[in-house]
């Protein structure tokens, strides 16, 4: 095929597009429609495992050792903790220390454990134990109980547990989504170009009996398709950067202290853009040439 | 030199749509290069048949029919449309591109031939004014008369010089002033040598023109014979 062939077919395929405007622009809706849920599916699950890493970065485990016990024993029992699996890093801390980092936390009241150090010192030797993945807590909680010289071990279960259930949710949930939409999408988008080729049908007829070849007749299809999905991915990513910068400028602004901390774990966009408008370019193409293929199969034999 | 061989040549040619009735049965047509050919009959005597048949829209359930030397028959799917661009056909119903202007419809014959810009700058505007529709290159069809409608459908059928052209009752949508100066638009194209079959139903037409006519009724060549100009028979 010549060049100024494949010009003509490029420009007839986006003539195409805007002499159907009507089955464009509802293409278009639904497949940014499409695209945007699933992108938001996207960043949700994105957002939560993030925030899971990072309440699993801040979420600790205190081991209390027994009293009395010798340098040797408590060095026994520092190995053991670091051989328990999903344990990440073990910080000792001295009953010293621990005295000083209590008083610390009483502030102004201090004062009151003033004249407890030494003998008297009730706080125990101790062990902050950060884990890999919050989710194994508890088992890793009974483990360390079962090492020589461990008195009590103190970790936020229940934080634990709902975490890793919200983010198994947000997963799970996430990816039936996204599969079904990318079935529901591709069969509304081959459904409403089908609607166009059967009023185009008639035309394609004529064009086969003046001696147009399958490729001549699909290629301006191909390109309508491959730009309704190109404009899909390009509305698409500008709504949901517009539509996400707000939100997390609205959560920036709070007020309230836990919002502000959980605001430390949302993911900038910049991060995302480059993989989320990789996929919306990807899918947006795939399944708006995909639509038109489908649609055209059936009409093109005579 | 060899033997002069038909433009177009049905041999028992049968044609069925279905097991039980026969479009056409046992047809057998010769038409040498450069005839002008009418074909007429009632309707739902086979007449459009045949053309479907030339056309490759249709496959002969039996026979053979031979174009410009091609058997149609045999034909395989990826040389049809090659195989299509030696006729340039007209319907009854114009089958003009309702969203290309005048000018795009004449022109797409030559686009699926990959003819380059400058060819279709130059041929388009010769065949529109040949068919005086130079005025109308702008218009889309539906902007148009029936009788410039024909006459682009003509015009679209002309543009690559085919060395046949088939014109399915091309008068049969448009007024009967307007028919005549169809045939004579056809019958102007024939004189240079082009070889033309036309069918119709208008019997008072095909006697006013003359020529060689030939009869089909119920799936079958009733009478193949050449009447005068004015409706004498020779
Ligand atoms: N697509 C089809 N399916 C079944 N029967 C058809 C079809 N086309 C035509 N026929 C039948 O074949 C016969 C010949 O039709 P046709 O060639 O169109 O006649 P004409 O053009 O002379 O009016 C008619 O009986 C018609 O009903
Ligand atoms: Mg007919």
């Amino acid at each position: 095929m010549k060049a100024s062939s494949l010009r003509y077919l490029l420009k007839e395929g986006l003539r195409n597009m805007w002499r159907n405007r009507v089955m464009s622009f509802t293409s278009i809706g639904v497949l940014t429609t499409c695209l945007l849920i699933v992108g938001a599916a996207f960043l949700l699950t994105v957002n939560v495992n993030s925030m899971v890493k990072y309440v699993e970065g801040q979420s600790e485990m205190c081991v209390y050792m027994k009293e009395g016990l010798s340098e040797e024993e408590l060095s026994q029992a520092e190995a053991a903790i670091k051989a328990v699996p999903n344990v990440k890093e073990v910080t000792f801390i001295s009953k010293e220390e621990g005295l000083e980092n209590t008083k610390e936390s009483f502030g102004d009241e201090g004062y009151l454990l003033e004249g407890y150090e030494g003998e008297d010192n009730p706080i125990p030797d101790s062990f902050v134990v950060k884990v890999d993945e919050i989710e194994k807590t508890r088992d890793t909680q009974s483990a360390l109980q079962q090492i020589e010289g461990v008195d009590i071990v103190n970790a936020s279960g229940e934080v634990a547990d709902t975490l890793s259930y919200v983010q198994n949710t947000v997963i799970t949930l996430g990816t039936i989504i996204i599969i079904a939409l990318a079935i529901i999408s591709l069969v509304i988008i081959s459904n409403t170009i089908r609607a166009t080729i059967f009023t185009r049908r008639k035309e394609i007829n004529i064009m086969k009996f003046v001696g147009a070849t399958n490729s001549f007749i699909r290629v301006p299809f191909i390109v309508e398709g491959f730009a309704l999905g190109l404009l899909s991915a390009l509305f698409s990513f500008l709504i949901i950067w517009g539509g996400y910068s707000y939100l997390v400028g609205a959560f920036s602004t709070d007020v309230s202290y836990w919002l502000q901390s959980a605001f430390d774990s949302v993911v900038p966009f910049r991060q995302v853009a480059l993989p989320l408008g990789g996929f919306f370019l990807g899918t947006g193409v795939i399944l708006g040439v995909m639509g038109s293929l489908i649609s055209i199969r059936n009409h093109v034999k005579v | 030199m060899g033997e002069l061989q038909a433009m177009i040549e049905l041999s028992h040619v049968s044609l069925k749509y279905d097991r039980q009735t026969s479009a056409l049965e046992d047809v057998n047509l010769s038409v040498d290069e450069g005839e002008f050919v009418f074909i007429v009959g009632p309707s739902g005597a086979g007449k459009s048949s045949i053309i479907k048949l030339l056309l490759r829209e249709k496959v002969a359930s039996s026979g053979i029919v031979m174009v410009d030397g091609v058997n149609v028959g045999r034909l395989k799917q990826r040389q049809i449309p090659q195989y299509r661009r030696k006729l340039g056909v007209v319907f009854q119903d114009f089958r003009l591109i309702p969203n290309m202007t005048v000018y795009e419809n004449v022109a797409f014959s030559l686009r699926v031939t990959d003819t380059s810009n400058k060819v279709i700058r130059n041929r388009v505007p010769y065949i529109l004014n040949l068919m005086g529709l130079e005025k109308k290159a702008k218009r889309f069809p539906h902007e148009i008369s029936g009788g410039e409608q024909q006459r682009v459908a003509l015009a679209r059928a002309l543009v690559n010089d085919p060395p046949i052209i088939i014109a399915d009752e091309p008068t049969g949508n448009i007024d009967p002033e307007l028919s005549y100066e169809i045939v004579e638009l056809l019958e102007g194209i024939n004189a240079c040598g082009t070889t033309v079959l036309m069918v119709t139903h208008e019997h008072e037409m095909v006697h006013h023109f003359g020529g060689r006519i030939v009869t089909i009724e119920q799936g079958t060549i009733a009478r193949d014979e050449v009447i005068e100009k004015g409706g004498a028979r020779q």
